[in-house]
Parts: C-alpha cells; sequence; structure tokens
C-alpha cells in the first residue's frame, strides 16, 4: 500500500513535524513535495498509513498545523 | 489567582498610598488629640483666669463704690441727722445706677438707718462685715448670705429656688452667694458714725457670666456648693441652664485647689475649670465654673482627618492618573520584549530541530546509498561466481568498467563519497538505464545477472534521488534558519540590554 503524505505550510513546520513524530516514535520520512500537492513548502511527510492516526494524533498533540493529508 | 505585572504594579501602588494616609491619619489623629488637649486646657485655664479678672473686677467695683458712697456729703449729713427718708431715696438711686444689689447704711450701733430696697431699719443687719466696717476697716469680699439677711434685704425671691440634684431628689436653696463690701461713713473730723454696706447677689445675676461668655469664648457658671446658681450654659432647647447641680464630683468642689477636667452639662461636654470661691477668711463659699465645649475641639480634629483623607483621595487620583501611563508603557515595553523573546526561540528552536531532522535523514541517506552499494556489489559479483561465465562479459569487462563502471567496478565510491551523489544525481538516473539497457551482454544473461537485484537498485536510487533533493532543501533551509539565528541571537542580546536598562536605568 502506497504511503500517506502529510504536508505542511513551510518546511520549518515539516522539521518540526518530523521532529514531533520522531519524538512520539512514529516513523516517518521526509520526500520532496509532490508536483501534485500545492503549498509553499518544498517538503513533505511519508508515513506508513497503519501509523496515519497515531502520527495525526501526535501531530495535534505537539501543536503542529497539518496543511494537508494525501493518500 | 494569578494577578498580571499590571495589576500588581497599581495595586502596589495603591495599597502604598492607602497605608501611606491610614498612618498619616492616624499619626495626624493622636498628635491632633495631644496638642488640641494641650490646647484646650491651656485655652479653659485661660477663660478661667478671664473670668476670675471679671469677678475681681466687679468686687473692686463694689469696693469702689461703697468707698466713695462713705465720703458723699450728702450721704453724711443724712446719717448725722439719722434722716431716713432722705437717706433711703439716696441709696436707691445710687443702687440703681451702680447695679448694687442692696446698699444699707448703719449707725455706730450695727442698727439699720436706711436700705435701698426699702425694708426694716432700726434693727440690726447681723452681717459681720458691717461691725467690722465699724471698727474703721474696709472689707471687701465674696460672702455667702444667708436667708434673714436677704429677707431683710428684700432680696429672697432673687435667691429662693428649687434646685434639681442629680439623683432626682430637689433641694430648696435660700441662700445667696455675693459679692459684698461694708466701709465706715466718718464725719468731718474722722469719727466713725455709721457704716455702709453694698453686695451684688450673684444668685440669677448674669451680668458676670454673660460678660466672661461674651469676652472669652467658653461658658461660665458660679456655683453656691453643688448649684448652679448663675450660668451662661445653654439648655438644647436655647433656655439659660441653671438651678441645677453641677455633675462634677462634690469633693472637687469643696477643696481650695482648682479641678481642671472633662465635665458634662446640659447635655453638653465640657474641658472645664472649677475655682474656689474664697472669703475674705480663705473660706471656700462657692466656685466659678468655666469650661469650652469639647466638640469645639473635636470639630476641629474631624475637620482635618476628613481634609487628610479627601486630600488622600485625591492624591491617589493624581498618583494614579501619572502611574497607569507609567505602568501602561512598561507593560508594552515587556510584553513587545516577551513577543521578541518568544519569536527567537521559535526561530531557534526550528533551527535546532532542523539541525537534528537534516542529521537523521542524512543517516537514513547514507544507509540507503550503503544498501545500495550492497546491492550493486552483488550485482557484480553473482556472474563472477556462477558456474557459465557468459563469454560476453568477459570478452570485454573493460567496456563495464569504461562506462557504468564506475558505479560496478567501485561501488565503494558510491558508499564513501556522498557528495559525488549529490552533485550529479542525474548520472544516477541516467545510469539505471545504461545499467539495463547498455551492457546488453547482464540482459542477454537474466539469470546470472539477477533482474530483481537491479530493479531493487534503481528504487533505492530513486529513493535516494529523494533523500539528496530532501537533504539539498534542507541544506538551504538551515542555511538560511542559521543565518535567521544569528539575527535572533543579536535580537535577544538587545532584548536583555532593553531589559537590563529598564530595570537598572543605564546602558550596559
Amino acid at each position: 500500500m502506497a504511503d500517506v503524505i502529510l504536508f505542511f505550510s513551510s518546511n520549518a513546520d515539516t522539521m518540526i513535524a518530523t521532529k514531533a513524530l520522531k519524538d512520539s516514535g512514529v516513523t516517518a520520512k521526509m520526500i520532496p513535495k509532490p508536483a501534485s500537492i500545492t503549498t509553499p513548502a518544498n517538503l513533505a511527510l511519508a508515513v506508513d498509513p497503519s501509523v496515519e492516526a497515531s502520527a495525526l494524533a501526535a501531530l495535534g498533540k505537539a501543536n503542529v498545523t497539518l496543511g494537508g493529508v494525501v493518500k | 489567582m494569578k494577578l498580571g505585572l499590571r495589576v500588581q504594579l497599581i495595586g502596589t501602588l495603591i495599597g502604598a498610598i492607602l497605608i501611606f494616609f491610614a498612618i498619616s491619619a492616624i499619626a495626624a489623629n493622636t498628635t491632633m488629640s495631644t496638642d488640641l488637649s494641650n490646647l484646650a486646657k491651656r485655652e479653659v485655664t485661660s477663660g478661667a483666669l478671664g473670668f476670675s479678672g471679671y469677678w475681681d473686677s466687679k468686687k473692686d467695683q463694689v469696693r469702689l463704690l461703697t468707698t466713695q458712697i462713705a465720703i458723699q456729703d450728702a450721704i453724711r449729713h443724712d446719717v448725722e441727722t439719722k434722716d431716713s427718708k432722705a437717706l433711703g431715696d439716696a441709696l436707691s438711686n445710687i443702687a440703681r445706677g451702680a447695679e448694687l444689689s442692696f446698699l444699707t447704711v448703719t449707725d455706730t450701733a450695727g442698727n439699720v438707718i436706711a436700705r435701698a430696697n426699702g425694708g426694716t431699719t432700726g434693727v440690726k443687719t447681723g452681717s459681720p462685715y458691717v461691725d467690722r466696717a465699724l471698727t474703721g476697716e474696709t472689707v471687701s469680699t465674696a460672702a455667702k448670705i444667708g436667708d434673714a439677711e436677704l429677707q431683710a434685704e428684700q432680696l429672697a425671691p432673687q435667691v429662693d429656688t428649687d434646685v434639681k440634684a442629680a439623683g432626682g431628689t430637689t433641694q430648696h436653696i435660700a441662700d445667696g452667694i455675693a459679692i459684698v463690701s461694708a466701709a465706715p461713713i466718718s464725719d468731718q473730723n474722722e469719727r466713725t458714725i455709721g457704716a455702709i454696706y453694698a453686695g451684688v447677689v450673684m444668685n440669677h445675676a448674669y451680668d458676670v457670666v454673660d460678660q466672661a461668655t461674651r469676652s472669652l469664648g467658653g461658658k461660665a457658671a458660679i456655683l453656691l456648693g453643688p448649684a448652679i446658681v448663675a450660668s451662661s450654659i445653654s439648655n438644647p432647647d436655647g433656655t439659660r441652664f441653671v438651678d441645677a447641680d453641677v455633675a462634677l464630683d462634690p469633693s472637687v468642689l469643696t477643696g481650695p485647689k482648682a479641678y481642671n477636667g472633662a465635665d458634662t452639662e446640659a447635655g453638653t461636654d465640657y474641658l472645664a475649670e472649677v475655682d474656689p470661691i474664697l472669703d475674705d477668711q480663705n473660706t471656700v463659699i462657692g466656685a466659678r465654673w468655666y469650661g469650652i465645649p469639647l466638640s469645639t475641639f473635636r470639630a476641629i480634629q474631624a475637620h482635618t482627618i476628613q481634609s487628610i483623607l479627601l486630600w488622600g483621595v485625591v492624591g491617589l487620583i493624581v498618583a494614579l492618573a501619572l502611574a497607569i501611563p507609567v505602568v501602561e508603557r512598561l507593560s508594552r515595553l515587556l510584553i513587545k520584549r516577551s513577543k521578541q523573546v518568544r519569536a527567537s526561540a521559535k526561530e531557534l528552536s526550528v533551527a535546532i530541530v532542523g539541525s537534528e531532522v537534516s542529521g537523521d535523514h542524512v543517516a537514513m541517506t547514507k544507509a540507503a546509498v550503503e544498501k545500495q552499494g550492497e546491492i550493486l556489489s552483488a550485482v557484480m559479483s553473482a556472474p563472477m561466481n556462477g558456474a557459465t561465465k557468459p563469454a560476453s562479459l568477459n570478452a570485454d569487462p573493460a567496456s563495464l568498467n569504461a562506462d557504468p563502471a564506475s558505479l560496478n567496478a567501485d561501488p565503494a565510491s558510491l558508499n564513501t563519497d556522498l557528495a559525488s551523489l549529490n552533485a550529479g544525481p542525474a548520472s544516477l538516473n541516467t545510469d539505471p538505464a545504461s545499467l539495463n539497457a547498455g551492457p546488453a551482454s547482464l540482459n542477454t544473461d537474466p539469470a546470472s545477472l539477477n533482474a530483481e537485484k537491479i530493479a531493487e537498485a534503481a528504487a533505492l536510487n530513486a529513493e535516494i534521488y529523494g533523500d539528496v533533493i530532501v537533504i539539498d532543501t534542507l541544506a538551504t533551509e538551515m542555511s538560511s534558519r542559521m543565518q535567521q539565528a544569528v539575527v535572533r541571537v543579536n535580537e535577544l542580546n538587545d532584548v536583555a540590554e532593553g531589559l537590563s536598562e529598564l530595570v537598572t536605568g543605564t546602558k550596559n
């Protein structure tokens, strides 16, 4: 199954999100932003679909604003 | 509940001002209470002295009148001729004009020749002062006059009264307290031919007490024993407070020393002085009471405290009007500095997080590159170890080494030189095709070359390509962040200097 793409409004938010997910024990991989996503950030995060819920919860807990999710 | 700095500063200011004025009011109240008490005592002492002066003046006036009358030729003549009628008329006129209560002339035996008020003649006056005057002495004193003598002088109605005592009982007063004077009347040869006896009865006579009140400002009274027989004290309804017992302990009224202290008469609190009235034998026969209403001083005290509190409120308002803008300015400054610190901290935290994330990503990329190196190494070694080695591979191994070869021949260079991957990922992207398409000899023998490994390497290469792009982006981002971090650090330094200046008032 393809990874779930999480994107944010800036590269800084993407980095903070990466750190937040790492601290929460959720594995995420930073990838170049897919061309289909429109956002000022150049980076996005790819997570396994099985950990999507935990990833969103961890981001909410860390108060990181999510730009969107692409499945 | 946590209070903000603004509330705390203004609250502290208000508290300090309120405490200041409360302590000021208490101090002023205490000081004024003491000072006004001393002032009141001085005022009362001074007033009592003035009242005493009016009393003595009245005594001197009676004495002077008596001695002047005694040397009038017409009086001498009438005494010598014992012309009672002429003498009576003359005495009546003089007494009326001089405001004397009584004026009596006796012969050398002490028998009354004539009285200003009419009354019985030819009888003894019963006054010891007349006897003394007949011996040639001029007497001037305060005296207690008995009922019989007052009856003879037609003065009993002026004196007779019922006094309401403190216990609710009623006591009848028939004696009078008077200023009297007696002097001998002499003929041309200075032989005593009679005596003149004059006096002013003070019971219900208000000249002296009213004069003292007008001149001295307080209230005055004359006491006979505990009874007030004349006074300028007013009842609450405005009538004169008289014919009542004074509220003081009787012991202070009979002693030879003055009493100074609080007293309540007719419902009004006074600071009063009571001076004994002595006769010429130094016997206490009555007392002079002089008092100042304590409300006079209490009103001054209350007014002063009210003024202090009123001005305190004005001061509080002015202080707040001055302080609130300052506190507001300080608060705004601190809020601004706080925002600067928060923004700087956020920027710096992003830089720190970015650094950590970049490091992690580089490590992941390195692992991917190493993995790819292992795959390629496996691909390289597979045909070499095979039983049937394709001739084409053996025929021209140099061609493999010459082109994509650098990848196959030296996979270590991929693993050890990440920079070369970052610098020329295109060659990697274009290369898989050449790997797949170029060495046709590899494809020609899929069994030995392991196509799956090649596909895996291609996928991994794509991932590495993405990782390199991410690293490049992160490197750019971090470069920008580090520059911002330098700016933010400088800004934090400015904030620290600004806060230090705010607290100390000087620049470091």
